[in-house]
């Protein structure tokens, strides 16, 4: 038994690398899925939460899915049926090509007596003998109710495709009981094409019950008492196989499998009788169905001229990428003689060999894999878009031409890459487990199967297609194993803590506002051709927007004017992350938008728990609410660098204030990486040493042991934090050979330079003075003017109620310093910096709670109107 | 001795002759092959059996003189002095400069003038961190106005800092209980050492990488051994990564050193040095942003593909002057696209058909350049591992001088002009006669064997069979990124001795831990 043992571990082994290799190539090769993986990642990672969530559920109504399995199973299937046959209808086409050659074989058969018109092509295409007499029969029984053979094909390819999902169900409620039955149902609900597949009844589909059917009859044959009843069940297995196998070839992979797991699990006896019976039954059935079509209906000698041998297929998977080449066909069809065609082909598949050579072949395995699982749609369209009769919205989603297509595409893939997922798991857990799973290996054997022989074979969206029950059989045992690991209750722990909710708020309110962007662009904007997501992402780039992306994209001398690289005045760590971003994303504005709704959740946490550490819980909600609703707020979701100094001087400041002075530094040197304002939080050092400290008393005590041990060595600790101003510096020198010359741009060409505060001031109330009731006045003026009392309020309001100086010092300079600009005109902006203001706020909120209710909806307006503002080009910036 | 002794010379002796005579073999090909008929595997075996028989002996003593250095406990001393050390290391290398002032523009350097002058662009060829540094100092001359102030701080502040290094190296050996004899070894080779003294002030990226080098080393160590006394591994873990860091981004091809130990790390300590995984992956992110986001973004370009093909050129180009009648036209045609000086090839020097190398066409189409490769391969692998050894062959054949300078003191930029003092005229000419291996002692048999470049992959192996032997595999894993620095090398464009330079300086530190006794808990 050891060997058998080290077989199946080395099944899973194998099976694991497969597994691996096949997702592997989806987010390495599959040019299609360029600037698409990160989303992929994501909505698979959503699609395996939802699952797990589901799961727990049904386990916590064990109960009443135990006790009402089969009304939950058969009810699932006729409504399932019913819509599929609906859809499959209102989905009707001209049947073309291959599937008009079984369609229309099979009603020439039936009307006639002999597809004696469609003879040529099934002696090129044998394997489709199987399809043609599935249809004919069909129509021999249902002929008599009705004439309209699409519908025929349509019921009977969804009645087999219902049997096949009974099949799963049963499959699992064997394998794992009957809660991974409904998941299995649920899988299946997910896996849209399923939905659309009754009109397209070609061989994909109707060799898909004989797949689930083998796996079933498998685990009757091992379960059944007495050898007897084994036989029964294996002479069932190879007349389930060889009926499969003539519709589609590739179901003798389970014939094989079963073989092999014959070898692996059974006895001996069991091992020689069940062979026997299944290999005889297969082989008589086999020669039944051949005598069947060429004593009457075909001649063999014809056939053996004309045919295509398999070498046609596997020369064919050899060239380009592996999929359907005219060229090949035309070159064996250009030989007469079988033989001569077969040696043509061996030749031809040694001289793609030979020029391929070891890396070329890994090249094409590379390909074939993405070909073949990398399409979740499963290639239906390649049936449907053959002369629709009707068309409708469905038509636009499932259709390659359709407008929505690429939405269902994008959908199809998520669910099929999750399947996967789900599949790797599943074989790892078992890699993993001591003792090996029965029926198990079995899917991992028709899974190595289908892959190998995708491998040699012609590649296709749709040739994996009857192979996904086995992928289906897979993701449940993967959703099956999550309850070992405790997803639900890792995430109801994660949950529980404050961080993660505050986080996860954050996040939704910035997606929110997203949202409601959208319509803000659909009612001011002219969308003719309507919304597409890269408007959207635009629309987030205004002003310094442009110059961050502009930097991260081609970098600082990527931009010139008069031999100036103007984009020098900007910080570079902000663009920095867009580049790094955009190095897993593949677009700068997405990455953009992700940094900076990221760094705003992230700033969020930190905001919170500071204002816990200094007001309480109550305050820390006010303050973030404050904060969110401002009127300029909307600037944390855009392309710029609020949010990342949001982030980044609130947890400066929760690390500063509780004297962790390494994380402090480093925080402090990311700042001054990100904004000018960041130098400002070396007064915030200095404020925090001498206030915890003491620094004046020990001074006035002459206590200088002590004052050179608390303030100068932590205060020394903190001096690298300047560094980030000799980064930008450094980039300065880099790209213009002059460290300062960002300052000289500001001054002469930005006009941007320091004066006194009062000056500032004066051309502001000027500005309002003479035209607050214009659009610049509105936008720019007025808030700048409102917010300099503000801050003055504020200030006055944080020594009244005796701020911590760490916050007050800090939030003295902000205020100095943005108000002594030559040019001050992102004023509003730059006060999402303010946060010790916004601080301030939250604490008066607390106290005050009817200003609150008030002043927050009216904040909330405001930030809407000035949103929409900056959407319409206004001076707000 | 023991009995196990001789069998480990033996087994020493026997590699080395072995190795030696194939490398006499390449350097004597004509062919282009190693091996042209029957006769030559004859030689081949009575002259691997003449060195073998030297190299045997040799080794057998070699390792007789380790065992009785040996030590039985490892232990630790409580401090070191490492001022001490540092003045008493810093008049001769002060020396070294005063004969040089005001410094040693080196091979390099007229590139990275260039690039400092801003006559050309940045770029990561040579590696920009200390393209920038010189830049700096440049500017600061230019700023301040006293000429040739930026050389002359540049060499100091190097020469401090490769001082400074191997004061902490001799720091760091006092902490450790060794005999005195092994101790005062090492001292002299560090302070005496008028390669070293050289080496510390030519300005040139391997300096300072060497430098970097030894301190990841030695970090290595320290935090190996913390990881057997089952000490806190953060600090350690922390200084693995940043000098981890430094070596990369001082030289390019340092990181696939520090990507192949990443995986080694994890492949052998999975979990039980997660610590050390985990530091080394964030040395190697932080690499990645700088080279990858930070770079680009301040107008530096990459350096060009044909730095990593110095092998499959050199191997095409070995093909196309040995066997012509082998390559096809249209083959001919795409060796001409991609190497037009093929003419030029030199077995042991690949920039003479680098130079004019077409790497934008392999960056176009690899596949192409990939099927060319492998085409001649398939019809002439004897060529290929020839050329493959030949660039190589000063590496680890100790009769092969590299076609170099051995140290290149000479002033290479036209741009930054630099005429010496000459204010200490013997010392110089002592200097030069050293940096062109031409000094007395240098060429003294065995000694001189110890100023060959081959030398360096020898003593490593020579310390890891000994470490093997007292069975401290976990030693071997500590000093394993000597041997993997060595190997990027032999993928290079020429051998030299700067490259290899740090792995001379490092002999000392494998010595100590190879005499160093086992400790509690060791192995992998």
């Amino acid at each position: 038994m050891q060997i058998e043992k080290k077989a199946e571990g080395f099944i899973t082994g194998i099976c694991l690398i497969v597994c691996v290799w096949i997702i592997g190539c989806q987010f390495l090769f599959h040019a299609d899925w360029e600037n698409k993986r990160i989303g992929y990642l994501i909505g698979s990672l959503v699609c395996l939460f939802l699952l797990c969530r589901g799961k727990q559920f049904l386990y916590r109504k064990e109960g009443q899915i135990k006790k009402y399995f089969w009304m939950i199973l058969f009810s699932f299937l006729l409504v399932y049926g019913t819509v599929q046959l609906y859809i499959g209808l209102r989905l009707r086409f001209e049947p073309a090509f291959d599937l008009e050659a079984i369609y229309g074989g099979a009603v020439e058969w039936y009307k006639t007596g002999t597809f004696s018109g469609h003879q040529e092509y099934f002696y090129r295409f044998k394997n489709n003998l199987g399809g043609l007499l599935l249809l004919y029969l069909s129509n021999l029984f249902l002929g008599a109710f009705t004439q309209d053979f699409f519908l025929i094909g349509t019921i009977i390819n969804c009645a087999g495709l219902c049997l096949t999902f009974l099949l799963l169900a049963l499959i699992c409620r064997e394998l794992w009981g009957e809660i991974s039955s409904v998941i299995c149902l649920g899988s299946i609900t997910l896996m849209l094409p399923f939905l659309f597949m009754g009109a397209t009844f070609y061989t994909d589909s109707l060799s898909m019950p004989y797949v689930a059917g083998s796996i079933f009859l498998f685990l009757k044959m091992k379960k059944a008492p007495g050898i007897k009843k084994k036989n029964a069940y294996a002479a069932g297995l190879g007349l389930c196989c060889t009926l499969g196998a003539w519709v589609k070839g590739t179901v003798w992979i389970l014939l094989i499998a079963v073989m092999i797991m014959l070898l692996l699990q059974g006895e001996k006896k069991e091992i020689l009788t069940c062979s026997v019976t299944m290999l005889a039954v297969a082989f008589l059935f086999n020669l039944f169905l051949n005598s069947f079509f060429y004593g009457k209906y075909l001649n063999d000698e014809i056939e053996q001229e004309k045919k295509l041998s398999v070498t046609h297929w596997i020369m064919m998977g050899l060239e380009g990428e592996g999929s359907y080449n005219p060229g090949d066909y035309e070159f064996s069809y250009g030989i007469e003689e079988a033989k001569e065609r077969k040696e043509a082909n061996i030749g031809e598949i040694q001289n793609r060999l030979k020029e391929r050579k070891i890396m070329g072949m890994i090249q094409l395995f590379a390909s074939k894999t993405v070909k073949d699982y990398g399409e979740g749609t499963l290639g239906l369209s390649d049936f449907l878009d053959d002369n629709p009769v009707n068309t409708s919205k469905l038509h636009d989603y499932v259709l390659y031409s359709g407008k929505h297509f690429e939405r269902y595409q994008n959908y199809c893939r998520i669910i099929l890459l999750t399947f996967l997922f789900l599949f790797l798991y599943a074989v790892n857990r078992e890699w993993k487990a001591g003792q090996k799973m029965g029926g198990w290996i079995l899917i991992e054997l028709a899974f190595l199967g289908i892959f190998a022989f995708l491998m040699i074979w012609e590649s296709g969206y749709r040739y994996v297609s009857n192979f996904l029950p086995v992928i289906i059989l897979g993701a449940v045992r993967g959703v099956e194993e999550m309850k070992e690991k405790q997803v639900d209750s890792y995430l109801q722990k994660l949950w529980k803590k404050r961080s993660v909710r505050v986080f996860s708020y954050a996040i939704l309110f910035r997606v929110l506002i997203y949202v409601l962007s959208v319509l803000v662009m659909a009612i001011f904007g002219d969308y003719q051709e309507g919304i597409t997501f890269s408007d959207f992402l635009t629309a987030w780039q205004r002003w310094d927007g442009s110059a961050y992306l502009r930097i991260a994209e081609n970098g600082y001398r990527g931009y010139e004017e008069g031999g100036m690289f103007l984009d020098i005045v900007f910080f570079p760590l902000y663009p920095w992350l867009i580049k790094a971003v955009e190095l897993m994303v593949g677009n700068y504005q997405l990455s953009g938008i992700i940094v900076s709704s990221l760094c705003y959740g992230i700033g969020s946490v930190y905001l919170d728990r500071l204002m816990r550490l200094e007001y309480g819980e109550e305050s820390a909600q006010n303050a973030a609410l404050a904060l969110s609703v401002y009127p300029f707020s909307f600037f944390f979701g855009s392309i710029m660098t609020e949010s990342l100094f949001f982030a980044i001087i609130t947890s400066f400041f929760y690390y500063l204030r509780k004297h962790e002075w390494k994380k402090a530094t480093v925080l402090g040197f990311f700042a001054c990486m990100t904004k000018v304002q960041g130098m400002l939080l070396t007064f915030a050092v200095v404020a925090e040493l001498f206030y915890s400290y003491q620094g004046l008393l020990l001074i006035k005590q002459k206590k200088w042991k002590e004052f050179r041990n608390e303030i100068i060595g932590n205060g020394l600790k903190c001096v690298p934090m300047v560094g980030g101003i000799g980064i930008y510096l450094l980039v300065n020198f880099i790209v213009e050979g002059d460290a300062f010359k960002f300052l000289y741009y500001q001054k002469n060409h930005w006009g941007n330079g320091l004066c006194p505060i009062w000056e500032t001031m004066s051309y502001i109330g000027r500005n309002v003075l003479e035209g607050w009731y214009t659009s610049t006045g509105m936008s720019l003026w007025l808030p700048e003017f409102v917010l300099f009392f503000l801050y003055l309020i504020g200030i006055g309001y944080a020594v009244k109620k005796k701020m911590h100086p760490t916050y007050l010092v800090y939030l003295i300079a902000f205020f100095v310093l943005t108000y002594s600009s030559t040019w001050l005109i992102s004023g509003a902006r730059y006060t999402l910096s303010a946060i010790p203001l916004f601080m301030l706020i939250g604490k008066y909120f607390t106290e005050h709670k009817r200003v609150k209710e008030i002043l927050l909806p009216f904040s909330f307006a405001l930030m809407i109107i000035y949103m929409v503002g900056y959407y319409q080009w206004k001076q707000i910036m | 001795m023991g009995k196990f002794d001789w069998k480990l010379g033996l087994l020493m002796g026997s590699i080395f002759a072995f190795v030696q005579t194939l490398g006499n073999f390449v350097a004597q090909s004509q062919t282009g092959y190693l091996v042209n008929g029957s006769e030559d595997v004859w030689n081949f075996l009575t002259s691997f059996l003449q060195t073998g028989i030297w190299s045997v002996l040799l080794f057998i003593f070699l390792y007789w003189v380790l065992e009785k250095g040996n030590l039985k406990i490892e232990e630790k001393r409580s401090r070191g002095h490492f001022w001490k050390n540092w003045l008493m290391l810093l008049p001769l290398y002060i020396v070294c400069f005063l004969a040089y002032f005001p410094g040693s523009v080196s091979y390099d350097a007229s590139y990275i003038t260039w690039q400092a002058l801003r006559i050309i662009g940045f770029d990561n060829h040579h590696p920009f961190l200390h393209t920038l540094l010189w830049t700096i100092f440049l500017a600061m001359e230019e700023k301040i106005g006293i000429q040739y102030l930026g050389v002359v701080l540049f060499t100091v502040l190097q020469l401090l800092f490769m001082t400074g290094v191997y004061a902490y190296i001799l720091t760091w050996m006092e902490k450790r209980v060794i005999r005195t004899w092994q101790r005062t070894i090492c001292m002299i080779y560090y302070i005496f050492n008028p390669v070293l003294q050289i080496f510390s002030l030519i300005i040139v990226k391997d300096v300072l990488f060497a430098g970097c080098f030894l301190l990841f080393q030695l970090f290595l160590i320290d935090f190996w051994e913390a990881f057997r006394r089952e000490e806190n591994l953060k600090k350690p873990a922390v200084r693995i990564s940043i000098m981890a860091l430094l070596c990369c981004l001082f030289r390019n091809n340092m990181i696939y050193v520090i990507l192949v130990y990443f995986v080694v790390v994890l492949v052998l300590y999975k979990k039980r040095a997660i610590i050390l995984s985990k530091y080394i992956s964030i040395a190697i992110l932080v690499f990645y942003l700088l080279t990858e986001v930070v770079y680009p973004s301040v107008g530096v370009s990459k350096g060009s593909i044909k730095e990593m093909l110095s092998v499959p050129m050199s191997q095409i180009a070995a093909v196309y002057q040995f066997e012509p009648e082998k390559i096809t036209e249209q083959e001919e045609a795409l060796i001409r696209k991609y190497i037009p000086d093929v003419e030029g090839y030199d077995c042991y020097f690949a920039d003479r058909i680098k130079q004019n190398f077409n790497g934008d066409a392999v960056r176009e189409n690899p596949q192409e350049f990939l099927q060319l490769w492998m085409e001649l391969f398939e019809k002439s692998e004897g060529v290929y591992v020839r050329a493959f050894l030949a660039l190589n062959l000063p590496y680890w054949y100790t009769d092969m001088e590299s076609v170099k300078e051995y140290i290149e003191t000479d002033n290479y930029s036209g741009d930054y002009f630099i005429e010496r003092t000459n204010w200490l005229p013997g010392a110089f000419e002592f200097y030069e006669n050293v940096a062109d291996k031409e000094a007395a002692f240098m060429n003294l048999p065995i000694l001189k064997l110890l100023f060959s470049i081959s030398m360096p992959i020898w003593i490593w192996l020579f310390f890891v069979l000994s470490m093997l032997k007292k069975g401290q595999k976990q030693k071997v894993v500590e000093i394993l990124p000597g041997l993997l620095l060595w190997m990027t090398y032999l993928l290079g464009p020429v051998s030299n001795f700067r490259y290899i330079a740090p792995l001379i300086m490092a002999w000392p530190i494998w010595f100590i831990l190879a005499v160093s006794g086992k400790e509690k808990g060791e192995g992998i």
